[in-house]
């Protein structure tokens, strides 16, 4: 499914007259012949855009693409200006995104129709396990704590989130698995979320496990984590399943392309994109910002993704739900 | 490391021209209509990854600073803002550079510039802590008190004709709401248009409204023959006299600056017009201000230095960034493995350290550029303007697209070209306007933050203290200029009596 | 146009674009849904600033309808657009740098001309209307654009890698 707009039309038009002896698309011999555009829908500084660059620091020191990959900040629309760019591009291997998870929070939200299934995935490039966390000095102590309250008084636990992001979702996914009801305060990233902690205008928040570490000394404790398993930076926080609930969630970051991009192009970025995470700069760099260096491949990735499809979906409605409460 | 050290590092031949470096880029693209800091520093920023940490972020932060302080010279010599923050300067450089003294106006908005970073830069050394910590304790209802406190300024900025003011505010406002609403994650009042829900970015609109409508006004007026400017470049040094006499001004638009800086997402912009208009309503002489006021343009270019110093300190205490500079000093910071937090104190003096001594040692090498530069670019602003006009229109394209790599905003800059000489030409004030489409955004989402916290109750505004004292004043200011505009029209009648 | 005639005309037009403003902003904010977690949703604060405008516009339609003043910005932000004295002014310079930066939008955003090709043109098409058509006078600006335009595309497209063609 290709989808021509007047803009590739155009472009095309402009590369077949400027070069009539094109070779037909298909091979991957000698791609890619010029810089892969990657669309990074994260401002420059932001931790995607942070660990793609790094990527593409050790890709070009590495030589493991004959051509640069050059980073396109676009950050519009919460991140959906830019894969929207990226959905709509020539599939011809010189246009990939990276993004997160707001790949598939940014449909459950009604913001966009599309989701992870309009791409050709290329693969997973860094994971980062989440949780919940408390200031030291909370009236909580235990993960049961907090829930004890939340189920005695509902929509008392104030949580501070980043709305139609993971700090709103996934919240709100163990709220339905506990069966409490929290209350909701936008407040935005990760510092945001802990000056709201600090300052008492709310109680609970999602952090990352790098998070955690960092803010140990300013009082942040992790109650409750949502990975599989205990995370290794943090051995003594239990996860949702030890409790018995079913809460598993973590931050990934992933690489995509337009959908009907050759086979054989898209395994060329993968092949390099993989081998750039062995880089021993990128290994440092990775662990000191807390990010696990774990490369999924495409394919593996699809059934992951299509697998978290559902609980997100859930959480999306459990929004609509919540909104049409809030008709006065 | 030490400060001390810090500094002696600095000092080094190597760092030092890293900050010279990095001061004349940021001069530069101040001066450039369009190309703000911000922009200079994400372009710059893969680049530093392979640079040692201290000289990256020193290689940062002089951007930073000569981004801040070059927009006085385009805003005084030509009258087109180099970067949003000089909007002010704009007004009263001008006029006093075209009586004959653009020296003098360079010259006390460079000493100015250098007033207000040196002040900020004490602020930041000396109580950044203790500021952090009450940072910390404004909840969303006192920062949306805060924040409409500011917004009041629009009654005082609308002098003149008060509907057209008011008016302007709020077309400002509304600017600000098409594209996804921050507090609630629902797309809005795009009317079906895609492109208007990545919202609409204030830096092409400043930018349509002050850059091209000027452009456009300086074509239209093309055969006029420039002598104003061709004065000389004296005065460009001020006397300690000038300290003295502007000394309570800097001081104040000063505070102002570090106190605005500090809160995320209000921004340069806005100190500078805060600052302006306290020393318009503190002033002897109000009626000089936007004919060439000396104390305008002290005011407007202490102010917008300063913040340079607050933004810092919520910066590097929590981590928290406001705007595209500091997003990016902090996204170096972590690239370069320094986790900004109170912990970077303790853990990571050598990088705290550096960040201050960059701070002052950049204000310094600003200072003494501007002045001895100053009249380089005097001459180049002398180019025959058929080369000029049509670049200074290209560099605000490339500005405008380079936010986001979007055409959009592009044609957003040239719509808004047309809407300032609109606006212009029914006399419609402008500033209230800029004033409504920086603060509206913050207003919305600090209020409706606390509406969330709160459950829905607006109480907490009249119950908490502090939200309760700064709505009272803001009350009081609203007030003020009715006031006096009712006493300002009895008392000729009395003298007359 | 006499300046004061040129005021009355333009603020009759700015009346009108803040009317319709305020009514589309009206009719867009209604549909909106409530949010999930706060009482004023995404429609609150448009739909205050659309009332206040509708105030406003009718205010000062009042007083222009009354033949009242509507009073002036005690001063202006952009210079010069009434003309000044002692020399001509030239609108229809104007209107062409307006116009060629409009196609110079319009080139770079349907991506079809290269970033250099539409700069040079712009540079020097602009600047040939800002002064008498001479060939001396032409020559230097075709150099100046020539050069200009490659600076330009080697810093922000080579250097800076900005997205453009």
């Amino acid at each position: 499914m290709t989808r021509i707009t007047r803009r590739t039309a155009l472009i095309g038009a402009a590369s077949a007259m400027a070069l009539p002896a094109v070779p037909s698309v298909g091979f991957a011999a000698g791609y890619p012949e010029k810089p892969v555009r990657t669309i990074v829908p994260i401002a420059p500084g932001g931790q995607t855009d942070v660990l793609i660059r790094l990527l593409q620091l050790a890709i070009d020191k590495n030589k493991l693409l004959p051509q640069p990959l050059v980073i396109v900040n676009n950050a519009a629309a919460g991140g959906t200006a830019g894969t929207r760019l990226v959905r709509d591009a020539e599939p011809d291997g010189y246009t990939m995104g990276v993004f997160h998870m707001g790949l598939l929070t940014a449909p459950a939200m009604g913001v966009v129709d599309y989701d992870h299934s309009a791409f050709d995935l290329i693969g997973q490039v860094a994971r980062t396990p989440i949780g919940l966390g408390v200031t030291a000095d909370s009236r909580f102590k235990t993960i049961k704590d907090l829930l004890a309250e939340a189920k005695e008084k509902p929509d008392s636990v104030r949580v501070a989130m980043n709305i139609g992001l993971l700090p709103h979702f996934v919240p709100l996914m163990f709220q339905q698995d506990a069966g409490v009801q929290f209350r909701y305060v936008q407040s935005g990233g990760g510092a945001v979320r802990l000056k709201s902690l600090l300052g008492g205008h709310t109680d609970t928040s999602i952090f990352a496990s790098s998070e955690f570490v960092l803010y140990k000394d300013q009082g942040i404790r992790p109650l409750v984590m949502f990975s599989e398993s205990r995370v290794a930076d943090l051995p003594d926080v239990p996860t949702a399943r030890e409790i018995g609930l079913n809460t598993v969630f973590e931050e990934r970051v992933m690489a995509f392309a337009p959908k009907g991009t050759p086979k054989d192009r898209i395994a060329v970025l993968a092949k390099a994109l993989e081998a750039s995470m062995n880089d021993p700069e990128v290994v440092e760099r990775f662990k000191a910002l807390g990010v696990e260096r774990q490369f999924i491949p495409g394919d593996r990735l699809v059934g992951i993704l299509d697998g978290l499809k559902g609980p997100i979906t859930r959480v999306g409605d459990e929004v609509k739900k919540a909104q049409a409460a809030n008709k006065p | 490391m030490t400060l001390a050290e810090a500094f002696l590092h600095l000092f080094s031949l190597k760092s030092f021209l890293i900050v010279v470096a990095g001061v004349g880029l940021g001069v530069s693209v101040g001066v450039l209509p369009g190309i703000t800091a911000g922009m200079l520093m994400a372009l710059t920023l893969p680049f530093t990854y392979h640079m040692g940490s201290l000289d990256a972020i020193s290689l940062l932060i002089a951007m930073f600073i000569g981004g801040v302080s070059g927009g006085l010279i385009t805003a005084t010599l030509m009258r087109i803002p180099g970067e949003p923050n000089s909007i002010m300067t704009c007004l009263d450089g001008y006029q006093l550079a075209k009586r004959g003294y653009p020296g003098r106006a360079l010259g006390l908005g460079n000493a100015s510039s250098l007033v207000g970073g040196i002040l900020s830069w004490l602020a930041l050394v000396l109580v950044a802590p203790p500021i952090a910590k009450a940072v910390v304790a404004l909840g969303p209802f006192e920062s949306f008190a805060i924040i409409l406190m500011a917004l009041i300024l629009i009654s005082s900025l609308s002098e003149g004709s008060f509907l057209k003011g008011l008016s302007a505010g709020l077309l400002g406002m509304l600017i600000s709401f098409p594209g996804i609403d921050e507090s609630s994650g629902i797309m809005r009042l795009t009317f079906g248009i895609t492109a208007l829900e990545g919202g609409v970015n204030s830096l092409p609109v400043i930018l349509g409204m002050f850059a091209v409508s000027q452009v456009v006004a300086d074509a239209l007026n093309i055969e006029e023959k420039s002598e104003a400017i061709e004065a000389s470049m004296h005065g460009m040094f001020v006397s300690f006299r000038d300290y003295l006499v502007h000394g309570w001004n800097m001081l104040r638009s000063s505070l102002i600056g570090v106190w605005i800086g500090i809160l995320p997402g209000v921004g340069s912009t806005i100190a500078s017009i805060v600052a302006y208009t306290t020393a318009k309503n503190m002033s002897r002489t109000p009626e000089a201000f936007g004919t060439g006021s000396e104390e305008a343009i002290v005011a407007s270019e202490s102010a917008n230095n300063a913040t340079t110093g607050g933004t810092l300190i919520p910066l590097m205490t929590l981590g928290i960034s406001g705007g595209l500079t500091d997003s990016i000093l902090l996204g170096a910071l972590i690239i370069h493995n320094f986790q900004p937090g109170p912990l970077l104190f303790r853990n990571h003096p050598d990088i705290v350290n550096t960040i201050f001594a960059s701070h002052l040692v950049a204000h310094l090498v600003m200072f003494v550029m501007m002045t001895f530069g100053i009249a380089l670019f005097a001459k180049l602003m002398r180019l025959p303007r058929a080369f000029i006009l049509p670049m200074v229109i290209v560099f605000s394209v490339l500005g405008a697209f380079a936010l986001n790599n979007r055409a959009f905003d592009i044609w957003v800059m040239l719509t808004f070209g047309l809407v300032g000489i609109l606006l212009e030409f029914a006399k419609v004030p402008l500033a209230p306007f800029v004033v409504g489409l920086v603060l509206a955004p913050v207003a919305e989402s600090e209020l409706r933050a606390g509406l969330m916290a709160s459950g829905g109750s607006f109480m907490p505004l009249v119950e908490r203290p502090i939200a309760l004292t700064v709505i009272l004043i803001s009350a009081a200011l609203f007030v003020w200029p009715f006031y006096r505009d009712v006493r300002r029209r009895f008392e000729p009648k009395q003298a007359r009596a | 146009m006499n300046p004061d005639r040129l005021q009355r005309v333009a603020e009759i037009g700015y009346i009108g674009l803040i009317l319709v403003i305020a009514v589309a902003l009206q009719l867009e904010a209604r549909r909106l849904p409530p949010a999930p977690y706060d009482p004023l949703g995404p429609g609150s604060f448009p739909l205050w600033v659309s009332y206040g405008l509708g105030a406003l516009a009718v205010a000062m339609a009042v007083r222009l309808v009354l033949g009242r003043s509507l009073g002036q910005a005690s001063h202006s932000m952009v210079t010069g657009l009434e003309g000044g004295a002692g020399h001509t002014p030239s609108p229809a310079t104007a209107i062409l740098l307006l116009a060629f930066s409009v196609l110079y939008a319009v080139g770079l955003s349907v991506r079809a001309v290269p970033f250099v090709a539409a700069t040079m043109v712009y540079l020097f098409a602009g600047g040939a209307v800002l002064g008498p058509l001479r060939s001396k006078r032409l020559l230097g600006v075709a150099v100046f654009a020539v050069v200009a335009a490659f600076a330009l595309d080697f810093l922000f497209r080579r250097l800076f890698s900005l997205d453009l063609n």
